[in-house]
């Protein structure tokens, strides 16, 4: 380990010191911040954008990016809303005569877990589409992403004509609502099952390692021996696989499957997915990334969006103060990456 | 732009330098050209220029010569405004001149024809040559007609038979040189540096340019030709300055009073006193590497060798020679397109690193730590353990970092690697120690076949004596060496039996018995 | 220039061409309301507002950067036109020197940043994106403003025939682009630092200066773009720009654009992007899911860059390998 000192304390502790002085702040000025129900409101909201955040930290961690994080998100949710929504449209609900729902469709009416597992698959598949088209083509993700976007996306919307999966069954709308000690849902679990997951995933396992060193440095990972195509194409999957959970938590936090999850409804995917990673210490140039950094990312973006909605601040200032943040995020890790290659620089000499 | 200076005057004689045919102001207070005194300039880990010098005088053609990292291209970059030097002063007719850029080194007359590939694509060849000021008509608009018309001029001089309106990517790359030297001769510099101009000419073109290049100098021109080629040197050239280390090999002798072998002596100088390597006790075993009449994608041809266990067969050549590039197809990155390569006397075929690497067990050491050789922002400890993670995962794909360390601690040891730590991020080792993480993570992994790429480039002379040792340690341990150097000494030193690459083909074998002398002499028959 | 039938058919440009008559011949054949009066007008409209975006696009691309913030511009300078508009009565011709200007500014901002930080446009565009829209949102409360002049609402609808009147600033944009990029000196340093960055530098060209002209110019266009799809749409609406992202860059890239900067082709994006909408307004026609376009922009993409890079692996396995490319042993900075 580093010697510790004040930047690389900083470094780990920073973000947290920040998350924590916001909570401090919101706590004192937004009304209602503090009450049971808020924090569990901010818990699935907050959980669902940092599994978005590590869905991007991944790809970013092998200096690839994905632009497809909120379609697949929205394929995905809407895939697994298929497989359970009910195989016929029941009328209960509805006044007795009223016709019957327009905009929600009938699915396959399969177990619940079941159809969670299918669903994270099938995002899986998705990415393998993203990571094999990089690959054979040898194009940035940037571009593949771009056109997997409007693909993915465009198809769902043809297929679903644009209606959403509403009945959905009681076992997951309980899930979704499930509350422990009255505070946390179960969505915070899984997020953090991720982090620890990846943490490890990332530190300890051989795929893991070889990710982040292909990340880093290509050709020396190349010329190491590693297969750096099938990870590139592997990591993809993750990425997909993990957007398509925040699918899921989503449709969880709201009680429907919508086609405009990841792309529309929640505001778009893309732009806090980036801004987590970044702010969570993630390079944009591959081969660093910080799982628990995006986690903290992802709680400050999630803080701050609920506190300034308790403190009636519309929506789009969010929006623009995420972008903002984003900016000042990769600033300052420049100037810091800077300094450190300035000071090695002059310790070589 | 006046086209007719270039057109030699009739009566003007070659060599002689009359001043009615000088722009005024050349020469005018008596002091040369061009002087570079006291060049210095380091690198992390080398000194690649150490009090150099240089002076041109107006209409002189000067070669600038020395073995490969012997620091011409250095001064060369120190001249056009691509370094800046830590010590010395460059002065331009006697006044001390500064280039913090190319664009000021431009400024001052000097026209520089860089090593590198350095057109722009998609551009007409027209267009690449007057980049640095398109000329403008009506409007301010850019005139292509005049650009393709000046641009004539400058191609027919060159004897170069293209359409200035065709498109770079379409021509040779024989073409492509002949359009460089045309931009940097085009910017009617006082100072034209021309670095390895003729690298891919044919004996013709190369004979247009010297003849280009003679006018230039009866005009007044200073021209200072870098080349690996000493007979065109000795054809060309009016005096010679000879690099070596750093410093220069000898004062400026004019090119009538010096001949190749005094040449080739400046070059090479003499081995640098080193302790005696041990005897290696044991002996060489049976062939574990050959290939035979191989071809490669990258240019090899018809390349026959073979490598026995516990022996180092040295790989010298010239910088593009294609030693890197056998290396590499040996190893699956580049292709092999014919022949055989046998691997303990099996037929082999290496698609990709992994396959050579965990079939065959070879290694391959690049000669570019940097990029390909080390991940420079992980730590020591993953980057030897790198190639081996699968096989420290236990049942279900956990690395144990205990483990890890443990397994990677000997290698640290037995190499001498010195760093505060296992996690110690490898940017921030000297290269000497990198060079040792880049081959610990290969005896990691148990090769028994190892493809060094100069090992010692940039590195300082204790720890390349050090790595030496190393290298010879590991024969004597039975892996066999496939060695690339530039470094004469070094390959001298080390090797069993040196053969000398050129343009993709084996041209020699020496057997080399560690006399620097002779051996040095043959190698360099076989080079030029 | 001299023109030969040989260079024209093998120009990437005249494949697109083709592409484009036989499309149109094929939906005037199928279909009777392809050639009516008003949907040629539609689609002439659609084709000049389309290009503008791709244009924008174009420019930052040629640099080897990319604007994701086209849309956002495009957006704000709607909307600010609209609010000078209504609240504050501002005359037309004041009104659209300020737009434009408000363009350049915010290209400006990205240029300077990208250059100053040397963080990738990508990034920054990516936020500067969601600086601008937030403004947008900010100045209508997420509302679109209705109350634009009568003149500009006309402008709007101004057309002879089939000739929509604001397709005359496209034209404009197209002919200022072509000066710019083949005429001009700064125009032509911005490709040779696409092509080569290190070339160019060593040519002395300004590669900071030309990278901000290059953003400063793509604003300009994102606002013009802005203002009239205002003025189509009669209103501000800041979701103007939304989508811009995918379309522009379909268009760049099946139009011969390359992504690494460096190659522009003003006419292969204009067929680009009328195959685009020949595909659109097909759609439209036989009152297919408009979702279809998305999908069809997406696969397009992929399409057009896979068959790029497929066409110059074949032509770079023609060529010989550069000498010049092979590694050097001289040490390096490191």
């Amino acid at each position: 380990m580093r010697r510790p000192n004040f930047i690389t304390i900083w470094d780990r502790a920073g973000l947290a010191v920040v998350v924590l002085s916001s909570w401090a702040v919101f706590a004192i000025f937004a009304e209602g911040f503090t009450s049971k129900f808020n924090v569990f409101s901010v818990g699935r909201l907050v959980s669902i954008l940092i599994v978005v955040g590590l869905a991007q930290t991944v790809v970013m961690g092998i200096g690839d990016i994905n632009l497809s994080v909120g379609a697949v998100g929205g394929v995905v949710a809407m895939f697994f809303g298929w497989l359970v929504a009910p195989t016929q449209l029941g009328t209960a609900g509805l006044a007795s005569g009223a016709p019957q729902d327009v905009t929600a469709l009938p699915g396959l009416g399969i177990n619940w877990q079941f159809a969670f597992i299918l669903a994270l698959l099938f995002g899986a598949a998705l990415g393998f589409i993203n990571g094999w088209l990089i690959v054979r083509s040898g194009l940035h993700g940037f571009i593949v992403t771009l056109g997997t976007m409007g693909v993915f996306s465009g198809s769902m919307y043809i297929i679903t004509k644009v209606k959403a999966f509403r009945n959905l069954p009681e076992g997951f709308l309980g899930f979704g609502k499930m509350k422990f000690f009255d505070l946390l849902s179960p969505l915070v679990f899984i997020m953090l099952g991720v982090v620890v997951f990846l943490f490890f995933f990332l530190r300890s396992t051989t795929p893991g390692r070889q990710m982040l060193a292909s990340g880093a440095n290509r050709r020396a990972a190349l010329a190491s021996g590693i297969n750096v195509n099938r990870i590139v194409i592997s990591t993809h999957m993750l990425s997909a696989a993990l957007a398509g959970l925040a699918g899921i938590m989503l449709a969880a936090r709201i009680g429907s499957a919508i086609p405009t999850i990841g792309t529309g409804g929640g505001g778009d995917w893309l732009l806090p997915s980036f801004a987590a990673s970044a702010i969570g210490g993630t390079l944009f140039t591959g081969g660093s990334v910080n799982v628990v950094g995006t986690m903290f990312g992802g709680l400050l973006l999630g803080t701050v969006e609920n506190g300034l909605n308790l403190l009636r601040v519309p929506g789009f200032w969010v929006q623009m103060i995420t972008g903002l943040v984003l900016l000042l995020a990769v600033i300052l890790d420049r100037i810091r990456v800077v300094a450190v290659e300035r000071s090695r620089m002059g310790a070589a000499q | 732009m006046d086209q007719e200076r270039m057109v030699p005057e009739a009566q003007d004689q070659a060599g002689s330098t009359t001043t009615a045919t000088l722009p005024p102001g050349r020469e005018a207070n008596g002091r040369p050209l061009l002087e570079m005194q006291g060049i210095r300039k380091a690198f992390p880990g080398v000194q690649a220029l150490d009090g150099a010098e240089l002076t041109l005088k107006a209409g002189e053609i000067l070669a600038l010569v020395g073995e490969n990292g012997a620091g011409k291209s250095t001064l060369i970059k120190v001249l056009t405004g691509l370094y800046q030097p830590e010590a010395g002063e460059i002065l331009i007719e006697g006044m001390e001149v500064r280039f913090p850029t190319p664009r000021d080194a431009m400024k001052h007359g000097i026209a520089h024809m860089p090593q590198e590939r350095n057109l722009i694509p998609y551009f007409s060849v027209g267009e690449n040559i007057m980049l640095e000021s398109l000329p403008r008509g009506r409007f301010g608009l850019v005139d292509y007609d005049r650009i393709h018309r000046e641009a004539r001029g400058w191609l027919d001089m060159l004897e170069v038979q293209v359409e200035s309106r065709a498109s770079v990517d379409d021509l040779s790359i024989a073409q492509r040189q002949l359009v460089e030297i045309a931009r940097a001769i085009s910017r009617e510099g006082r100072i034209l540096v021309l670095d390895e101009p003729t690298a891919s000419l044919t004996p013709h073109e190369t004979e247009t340019l010297f003849g280009v290049l003679r006018r230039l100098r009866d005009q007044g021109v200073g021209i200072i030709f870098v080349s690996h080629k000493l007979e065109e040197v000795f054809a060309l050239c009016d005096n010679i300055v000879v690099l070596r280390d750093g410093k220069n090999a000898g004062n400026k002798t004019a090119i009538a009073e010096i001949d190749r072998d005094g040449v080739v002596t400046r070059m090479v100088g003499r081995a640098p006193v080193t302790q005696e390597l041990p005897e290696r006790t044991e002996g060489r075993g049976g062939p574990i590497l050959e290939l035979q009449h191989v071809n490669t994608s990258s240019g090899g041809r018809d390349i026959s060798l073979t490598l026995h266990q516990g022996e180092i067969v040295g790989l010298y050549g010239l910088v593009g020679a294609g030693r890197t590039e056998l290396a590499r197809a040996i190893i699956g990155i580049d292709k092999v397109t014919g022949g055989q390569v046998l691997v303990k006397g099996k037929k082999a075929t290496i698609r990709s690193v992994k396959s050579a690497l965990a079939r065959h067990r070879i290694g391959y050491v690049s000669e570019n730590r940097k990029e390909e050789g080390l991940i420079q922002m992980l730590p020591l400890v993953s980057n030897v353990s790198i190639t081996i993670w699968r096989k420290l995962q236990n049942l279900v794909g956990w690395i144990s970092s205990r483990l890890e360390r443990k397994t990677v601690q000997p290698f640290v040891e037995r190499l001498e690697i010195k760093a505060p730590s296992l996690n110690t991020v490898v940017a921030s080792l000297s290269g000497g120690n990198q060079q040792k993480v880049s081959l610990a993570k290969w005896l990691a992994a148990g090769v028994d076949v190892l493809i060094i790429d100069e090992p010692t480039v940039g590195i300082d002379v204790r720890t390349k004596a050090n790595l030496h040792e190393l290298i010879w340690e590991l024969v004597q341990r039975g892996l066999g060496i496939l060695l690339i150097s530039s470094d004469m000494p070094e390959i001298v030193r080390l090797a069993d039996r040196i053969l000398v690459m050129r343009r993709g083909e084996i041209k020699g074998e020496i057997a080399n018995d560690h006399d620097y002398e002779k051996t040095s002499e043959l190698i360099m028959g076989f080079i030029h | 220039m001299r023109l030969n039938l040989r260079s024209v058919v093998r120009a990437e440009a005249f494949v697109l061409f083709i592409v484009v008559l036989l499309g149109a011949t094929a939906l005037s054949l199928v279909s009777s309301q392809f050639l009516q009066t008003f949907n040629i007008y539609v689609l002439l409209y659609n084709v000049a507002l389309s290009t503008l975006v791709a244009f924008g696009q174009m420019v930052v691309v040629a640099t080897g950067g990319m604007n994701i913030s086209l849309g956002a511009i495009g957006g704000l300078s709607a909307v600010v036109a609209a609010m000078l508009m209504e609240w504050h009565g501002w005359p037309l011709w004041l009104i659209i020197p300020v737009v434009l200007l408000g363009g350049t500014l915010m290209g400006f901002i990205n240029g300077f940043l990208t250059v100053k930080t040397g963080i990738s446009a990508f990034v920054i565009t990516l936020a500067m994106a969601s600086a601008y829209t937030g403004a947008s949102m900010a100045i209508t409360n997420a509302n679109p403003i209705y109350g634009i002049y009568e003149s500009v609402r006309s402008l709007g609808q101004a057309r002879i025939g089939v000739f929509p009147w604001p397709a005359v600033a496209t034209m404009v944009v197209m002919a200022g682009l072509a000066t710019w990029f083949h005429r001009m000196t700064s125009g032509r340093q911005v490709l040779a630092l696409g092509g080569n960055r290190t070339a160019a530098e060593l040519t002395g060209v300004p590669i900071g200066r030309r990278v901000i002209q290059a953003h400063v110019i793509s604003g300009l266009i994102a606002s013009i773009a802005g203002f009239l799809t205002m003025a189509r749409v009669q209103a501000g609406a800041p979701t103007i720009g939304n989508a811009w992202l995918l379309p522009g860059f379909a268009a760049i890239v099946i139009g011969g654009v390359l992504l690494e900067g460096g190659k522009i082709t003003i006419v292969g994006v204009l067929l680009g992007v009328a195959i685009l909408e020949l595909i659109a307004n097909a759609l439209a026609i036989s009152h297919t899911d408009p979702f279809f376009v998305t999908l069809l922009q997406g696969a397009l993409v992929l399409v057009a860059v896979i068959l790029g890079q497929a066409r110059r692996r074949m032509m770079a396995k023609g060529r010989v390998r550069p000498l010049g490319a092979l590694p050097s042993t001289e040490p390096r900075a490191e």
